[in-house]
């Protein structure tokens, strides 16, 4: 259950596992901030690792002033391909407060293509396709 | 607060997987040019005109610096472009620091960069100037 205190005691929002999203566009009512809790309507991708860490198919590349910032990077050894991994962050919202993935594109041109989406198809740089989440990471969306 | 400046503050998680485009040095004042990441327009509790590619761009200012760390070292340098771009992973301003986590990348020519900083800077003023024509040169 979350609670506010607010000047003269305490009001009940709701039970935040199952209410997360409508607490959080309520919050963001009272105190007239930006919700980012949309629905998402692609970027579910099956494929990606359950758990990059302990993938033998992955080698952990990530920069080592990186480490422990939630900002990992990955190479497939079979593909030497990238993938990286964005940790969430409960306290955000949008795709920060939640794990994501990006398939960056190696033949990109520019911010225009950079990454992939979820069929492979060459998308912007922060675009709502270019973050790719595992088909039980998307209970939020 | 300034005509055309807002309280960015409360959006900077929209800048996760956005572009930091260029920081310049002027006196004892840095200015850093943003793009966020996709916005949709029905988040905004703000009229924020958007940019191209409904991104919000603009300048963050920062006057009377105090301090800036870099990857948790102090930094007297003079703050720049370690790269041609950078993709923002972190953007959070509170009180008058700002925090920027910047994996560094190159476009023309396209090469493989594994750069990554952490930037804090303490200041004594810190605005935001949205500019929707704001040009990113690596789109």
């Amino acid at each position: 259950m979350i609670e506010i205190k607010s000047n003269d005691g305490y009001f009940r929002i709701g039970n935040y596992l199952d209410h997360r999203i409508n607490d959080e566009r309520h919050l963001s009512n009272i105190y007239n901030l930006p919700s980012m809790q949309r629905k998402k309507k692609e970027g579910v991708d099956e494929t990606l690792p359950e758990d990059p860490f302990n993938d033998p198919n992955l080698e952990d590349i990530t920069h080592p002033d990186a480490k422990g910032r939630g900002n990992h990077k990955f190479k497939d050894k079979r593909t030497g391909k990238e993938l990286r991994f964005d940790e969430g962050d409960p306290q955000e919202t949008g795709h920060e407060a939640h794990d994501h993935y990006h398939r960056p594109n190696p033949n990109s041109n520019g911010k225009k293509d950079y990454y992939f989406d979820n069929n492979g198809n060459p998308v912007p740089k922060g675009s709502d396709p270019s973050h790719l989440y595992r088909p039980e990471a998307v209970w939020w969306l | 607060m300034k005509w055309g400046t807002m309280d960015i503050s409360k959006y900077t998680a929209y800048f996760h997987d956005g572009s930091l485009i260029d920081i310049k040095n002027i006196d004892d004042t840095i200015e850093i040019s943003l793009s966020s990441a996709e916005v949709d327009p029905e988040d905004l509790t703000d009229d924020i005109p958007l940019g191209e590619y409904d991104r919000i761009n603009g300048i963050l200012h920062l006057e009377g610096i105090k301090k800036i760390t870099r990857n948790d070292l102090l930094f007297n340098g003079i703050l720049k472009m370690e790269r041609q771009s950078g993709e923002i992973h972190r953007f959070k301003i509170r009180d008058a620091v700002v925090e920027l986590q910047i994996d560094w990348e190159d476009f023309k020519p396209k090469s493989q960069v594994n750069d990554f900083s952490t930037i804090i800077i303490e200041a004594e003023k810190i605005y935001w100037e949205n500019k929707p024509d704001l040009v990113d040169p690596y789109w």
